[in-house]
């Protein structure tokens, strides 16, 4: 198997749950790798390092928020361009607004949309 | 009585509307205050004497975000009826300061019935909003921490539903019923937290002119099914005929399908198998609407409503009657006057349908309310309910 032919998927989520979820789901997806990253320092550094197709990025994490991880990586070069999808469990108008005014591709509320329609949005973002 | 009776009136009493915990201002018939007691000048920051002789109007400015105080002191100056004014206002208080405060204003008429003035009760609400914001932030709270693991169910269930060889037919089916119960709780969640961003105003809405005829049957189509399934007639606008041809109204078009799916699906839901759903519109002027409502105990503040409307769009303005009538169960008498408060759900409409938390009809007042119309219904238990929207034509 060729590493590099994977589409490679960040998750930065602090919810194990959520993360173990995404990967059974990914495991049914051909051509798809995924690398968990449970808060914003982490995050950003692989998402530097690893370089990946898309990133879903959770709102509410420890110290830093979603928010500001976003902002940092449509500021930086190596990440600028890196679709991002926010799945988060706020659906507010504002947080949703914030989210794609902040440079994200779509926005997602936890459990309102099935976890089918979740990867739909990720193929289309790809 | 005449005038300097009213002042001797409310001398006689000063001493008793002096302790009333509550502020209280009297007005003479042309509006001017003749009296205040101590909480009305804690709650103004105006000393007594610098209130005494002033027009109402002067003392009470508002800062409001939808509805001004004009017509409210118009009101008053009629002596025909008690008016109440204050909700999503606040006071400019005489130091600047804003305060949440209700008026209530209630007519006096001597023995023959001559009107000379006014009382008016005036409650600072300030701390019954603190404790309603205290309500607010724990349901908004209670439901984020709700959704995130409700999330982490549904999708852990996707995959487990997913894999069919991997579950026998049993385990499958007690699958999906969870499944059910959390796609369930998931939109129980979602209108918790609409109803507290309505309450505390953050919904937001975009108002454009719109076709109710073409929103309508859009909206419906996400019903047909369950229409069909439950065999059910459904007519649009029979008094139209084939033409849409129905002035525009000025709502958010979003908004505006949410309260029709509420409706329809209500409609359709609380309906008899093999019954009837009809949507009719027509234009009315207010005059026709306050012949409609008249006889309906249910419907309170219509006249003020229509008269802030005429003010405010002119005195030639239409109004648009869209009414939603279902053959179905109806609402028990004792429990009409409950219909649109939040969580509530008739006894009848329980043993149809034990899903649905009660919210629909709730949030669709409020948006009805907050985009400048009016909602009522007449209903009568085993025949069925009708639902009456209004709403200024453009």
């Amino acid at each position: 198997m060729v590493k590099n032919k994977f589409k490679k998927i960040l998750v930065i989520d602090d919810d194990l749950l959520i993360t173990k979820i995404l990967e059974l789901r990914i495991l049914k997806e051909r051509g798809f790798d995924i690398i968990v990253a449970a808060d914003a320092s982490e995050g950003f550094r692989k998402a530097i390092d690893e370089k990946p197709d898309v990133i879903i990025l959770d709102i509410l994490l420890p110290k830093k928020d979603g928010f500001d991880i976003l902002s940092k990586l449509k500021s930086e070069p190596a990440t600028r361009n890196t679709p991002i999808i926010i799945s988060s469990a706020i659906g507010d108008e504002e947080y949703i607004k914030k989210g794609l005014a902040l440079g994200a591709k779509t926005y997602v509320v936890k459990g309102k949309i099935s976890l089918d329609a979740l990867f739909d949005q990720i193929k289309n973002v790809l | 009585m005449n005038q300097f009776n009213l002042r001797q009136e409310v001398k006689k009493m000063v001493m008793i509307l002096s302790g009333i915990p509550d502020g209280i201002a009297v007005v003479d018939k042309e509006g001017r205050i003749i009296f205040s007691n101590p909480t009305a000048e804690v709650i103004t920051a105006y000393l007594g004497a610098d209130i005494l002789g002033k027009k109402i109007d002067q003392v009470f400015k508002f800062q409001c975000e939808k509805n001004d105080s004009d017509v409210f002191f118009v009101e008053i100056l009629k002596g025909e009826k008690a008016v109440r004014f204050g909700e999503n206002c606040r006071l400019i208080r005489n130091d600047g300061q804003l305060v949440p405060l209700e008026m209530i204003a209630s007519p006096i008429y001597d023995e023959v019935g001559d009107f000379h003035g006014s009382l008016i009760a005036l409650r600072d609400l300030t701390e019954e909003q603190k404790i309603k914001n205290r309500q607010r932030e724990f349901l908004s709270f209670v439901s984020h921490q709700l959704r995130l693991p409700l999330g982490s169910f549904r999708w852990g269930i996707e995959i487990m539903l997913s894999d069919k060889k991997k579950l026998d037919p049993v385990h499958r089916e007690l699958m999906e019923d969870l499944y059910n119960v959390v796609i369930r709780l998931v939109a129980f969640v979602h209108d918790l937290l609409e109803i507290s961003r309505l309450e505390e105003g953050r919904i937001e809405l975009k108002p454009s002119p719109v076709n109710i005829v073409k929103i309508i049957k859009e909206t419906f189509e996400e019903f047909k099914n369950l229409a069909t399934g439950f065999n059910i007639k459904v007519s649009f606008f029979p008094s139209l005929g084939k033409s849409d041809n129905l002035p525009n109204i000025f709502v958010d078009p979003d908004r505006f399908k949410d309260i029709f799916r509420n409706l329809i699906s209500n409609g359709l839901t609380f309906n008899t198998i093999g019954g009837s759903l009809i949507i009719e519109a027509k234009q009315a002027t207010s005059e026709e609407i306050l012949k409609l409502t008249r006889h309906n105990n249910l419907v309170q503040g219509m006249e003020q409503y229509l008269e802030s409307v005429l003010k405010k769009n002119g005195q030639d303005t239409k109004f648009l009657i869209l009414s939603i009538a279902d053959a179905g169960l109806g609402i028990p008498k004792n429990e009409q006057p409950k219909i649109f408060s939040s969580f509530f759900r008739a006894r009848n409409a329980i043993e149809k349908s034990t899903s649905g938390s009660g919210s629909g009809l709730y949030f669709t007042k409020a948006i009805v309310e907050n985009s400048g119309g009016r909602i009522f219904f007449e209903s009568e238990e085993n025949k069925g309910t009708t639902f009456y929207l209004i709403f200024p034509t453009l």
